[in-house]
């Protein structure tokens, strides 16, 4: 099983990079079509994503909404911004918090052949150093693990 | 009780803040608990499940809901306990006052 790792860069990115056993393709597609996106992306563990919307065209919005067995939910919307298929997705994201919603993440994913699967690399810039903490705090880094885990299975089936 | 986790869990600013906030508004439920804090709702579940593990919380469920309240038996059991120390440390007083009584009436 390959990890995911998830590192601080400068004062405000995050680098989250992960090896899947599939083509760049299979990956790049598992992120811009919808259906497929909601067979994978249902981290953190416990949580389901009930809502998943995805408009996979430059200036294309998307959301997904995630709930767990408690009543709660939370919800991450955006924009994308620029396609290189199968090698690129640039979109911005932040987390819906009503009044308190961050200001927009900027979020360039790289997928790149790697000995036979690919090898991503994801570089999440925040607002301000606060905004990047604030997101680690969240768990994000065990979600995302956990939602990899779940492409890595879909994609090399 | 198990003192380690009990006052680990309380070792972070933003579950101090929510035990303190339960105490005041008595039972709420996550969301609302999300509010204050400007912090994202997966974090204050992460954080109430630490609270729920250390015994700080307990949840039931109404329906879908499942709100959180203060467990009241966590408070007693630190009352308990620094009522504890407190005696200790008055009956190390009371030895020293004899001590120091017993000195002044050897002069």
């Amino acid at each position: 099983m390959t990890k995911m790792l998830m590192e601080r860069v400068g004062d405000t990115d995050l680098r989250v990079t992960r090896r899947f056993n599939a083509p760049p393709q299979a990956v790049y597609d598992a992120h811009v079509q919808e259906e497929k996106v909601k067979q994978w992306m249902l981290g953190p563990e416990g949580w389901t994503m009930p809502h998943c919307q995805v408009d996979a065209r430059p200036g294309g919005a998307f959301s997904y909404t995630w709930a767990n067995e408690d009543g709660e939910s939370f919800t991450i919307r955006g924009t994308f911004l620029d396609f290189d298929p199968p090698h690129r997705i640039v979109h911005e994201e932040t987390m819906e918090m009503g009044d308190q919603t961050p200001p927009m993440s900027r979020v360039t994913t790289d997928f790149a052949a790697d000995a036979g699967g690919t090898l991503m690399t994801m570089v999440i810039s925040y607002d301000s150093p606060e905004a990047r903490e604030a997101a680690v705090a969240s768990g994000m880094e065990e979600g995302m693990a956990f939602s990899y885990d779940n492409l890595d299975r879909l994609v090399s089936g | 009780m198990q003192f380690d986790s009990t006052f680990a869990a309380l070792a972070d600013p933003t579950r101090l803040q929510i035990v303190a906030r339960l105490a005041e508004t008595g039972e709420v439920d996550a969301t609302e608990l999300a509010r204050p804090f400007a912090i994202s709702q997966p974090a204050v579940s992460r954080h109430i499940k630490v609270l729920e593990q250390a015994g700080w919380v307990t949840r039931r469920r109404v329906g879908t809901r499942r709100p959180v309240r203060l467990n009241p038996q966590k408070v007693d059991e630190i009352h308990i306990w620094t009522g504890r120390l407190r005696a200790a440390l008055a009956a190390n007083y009371a030895r020293l006052d004899a001590l120091l009584d017993s000195e002044e009436n050897d002069q």
